[in-house]
């Protein structure tokens, strides 16, 4: 009955004569409700398979959250749990051009990357088309910058990708090619980025720490600034966080 | 054994009206409302799970417009009624619409009479082709969207309401033909869901499916009969 609650507490935060959300996100809780039914899935199941809570699904899947409620990493994990893409779901709950675009949120010490939609397309697909020759072998992460004690870095061509070496974006092509001939398994993936000082662009060797859902690893950079975050499971979506651990100097 | 707690549901109809019904309430409506619900639809949890939840819903959006009133009926009463009618649209479109699960095999379906295995080659071009109808599809809704958006009219959604249960089986055949409408959502039930008028709604849908057409025509060429790639 927890979902009666939140629905009525949400009515009674809109006051009298309101109606449920936009067009837009209402449309979507009825496509994913429909692909759940089609799936044979109940509310708890779905919830369960996209790491959700049922109650916040059903307020989804009833049109009674603003798109702003609904995260592009909510809507991936959806497209995901119900097999698909996300440029092959029909519509989305956002206003067209106006759909989540990456955010980096940078404060002393730590900084938060919140992929957008753009970015989750090439993550659910490589989610999805594991063992497919067309699945991206790489997902492309925006340039983020690091800060600690008063000095910046900046992580540049940060790219997931389940080859131990980083894929220069020239090479993706190629590196299709190679995974068309198959036998590699996809289920363990590598963060790629190079740090360099803010000001010079020298190579930085710092000592970074990488969260990423319930994942964490530390990579220390070195000469060439690389650094490596290894062994990570794609599936387990989440925002990611990066924190500068050390720096020489 | 736990007794059911006792409810007044003469105090607990006005204390819904005003926006302070108890926890129990719910609890009890959901308690009398599952058996009745299970009836209707047989063994399908999730679908009973999905009606409670809308019946709750449209009490919630009964009381939002004002439109409920103590006087005239108890909450129950009401909600029995609401979850009725949700029953026997659910049978309706059930009727009209039987889905089949990718997941499961049906034992009793017999082997399939053209390729009972298919190959991984035709597995993955039919996986491709697949793919491709929905990103082509899905380039030409936003499109429609974008108009949409620019002349504050809801032509795309007016189609999706209208014939969402074919884009979801990636039928997108009703680009191209004129099927019996007989099987699709009406336009009442459109309507409803983009909260306008029924002609808005038939006005809507009819000039966003020639829009999606045109749309069609000028991102991927003509759009022919039997070997359109629009058809599953």
């Amino acid at each position: 009955m927890a979902f009666a609650r939140a629905a009525s507490e949400r009515f009674r935060a809109l006051g009298p004569g309101a109606r449920r959300g936009l067009p837009e996100t209402l449309a979507f809780g009825t496509l994913i409700s429909d692909l759940r039914l089609r799936n044979h899935l109940d509310c708890l199941q779905l919830a369960e398979r996209a790491g959700l809570n049922p109650v916040y699904l059903l307020m989804l899947e009833r049109g009674l959250l603003g798109p702003d409620e609904i995260p592009a990493m909510v809507v991936a994990r959806l497209a995901v749990a119900l097999g698909r893409r996300l440029s092959g779901l029909p519509l989305l709950p956002y206003a067209v051009d106006a759909e989540p675009e990456d955010t980096v949120d940078v404060t002393e010490g730590t900084t938060w990357l919140q992929p957008g939609l753009s970015t989750l397309v090439s993550w659910v697909s490589a989610l999805l088309d594991a063992s497919s020759p067309t699945a991206p072998p790489a997902i492309r992460l925006p340039d983020l910058e690091l800060r600690m004690g008063g000095r910046r870095w900046w992580a540049r061509r940060a790219h997931l990708t389940d080859a131990p070496v980083p894929i220069p974006s020239s090479d993706e092509y190629s590196w299709r090619l190679l995974r068309g001939r198959g036998g590699r398994s996809r289920d363990r993936w590598w963060l790629f980025a190079w740090a360099g000082e803010a000001d010079t662009e020298q190579p930085a060797t710092i000592e970074v720490e990488l969260t990423m859902g319930t994942q964490r690893r530390v990579s220390v950079a070195g000469a060439r600034g690389l650094l490596s975050f290894d062994g990570l499971d794609l599936a387990d979506l989440g925002p990611l966080r990066f924190r500068v651990l050390r720096a020489p100097g | 054994m736990t007794s059911a707690p006792s409810l007044s549901w003469e105090a607990e109809s006005v204390a819904f009206a005003e926006h302070r019904e108890s926890e129990t309430c719910w609890i009890e409506l959901a308690r009398m409302l599952r058996p009745l619900v299970a009836v209707r639809l047989g063994d399908t949890r999730a679908e009973c799970e999905d009606v409670l939840s809308e019946t709750f819903l449209a009490l919630l959006e009964l009381r939002a417009r004002g439109g409920y009133d103590p006087e005239r009926a108890a909450v129950p009463v009401i909600a029995r009624t609401i979850a009725e009618r949700r029953c026997l649209d659910r049978l309706r479109h059930s009727y009209r619409h039987p889905t089949r699960s990718l997941d499961r095999v049906d034992p009793e379906a017999g082997p399939h009479p053209v390729d009972p295995t298919p190959s991984v080659e035709r597995r993955v071009v039919e996986a491709a082709a697949r793919e491709a109808r929905r990103e082509a599809f899905r380039i030409a809704f936003r499109e429609l969207q974008r108009a949409d958006r620019a002349y504050g009219s809801c032509r795309a959604l007016a189609v999706f309401y209208r014939y969402r249960f074919r884009i979801e089986e990636d039928d997108y055949s009703f680009l191209i033909e004129s099927r019996p409408d007989a099987d699709l959502p009406g336009w009442g039930e459109v309507a409803a869901q983009l909260g306008v008028t029924e002609e808005a709604a038939r006005q809507n849908g009819s000039r966003g499916l020639r829009a999606l057409r045109a749309l069609w025509r000028d991102h991927f060429g003509e759009l022919t009969g039997e070997q359109s790639p629009l058809r599953p």
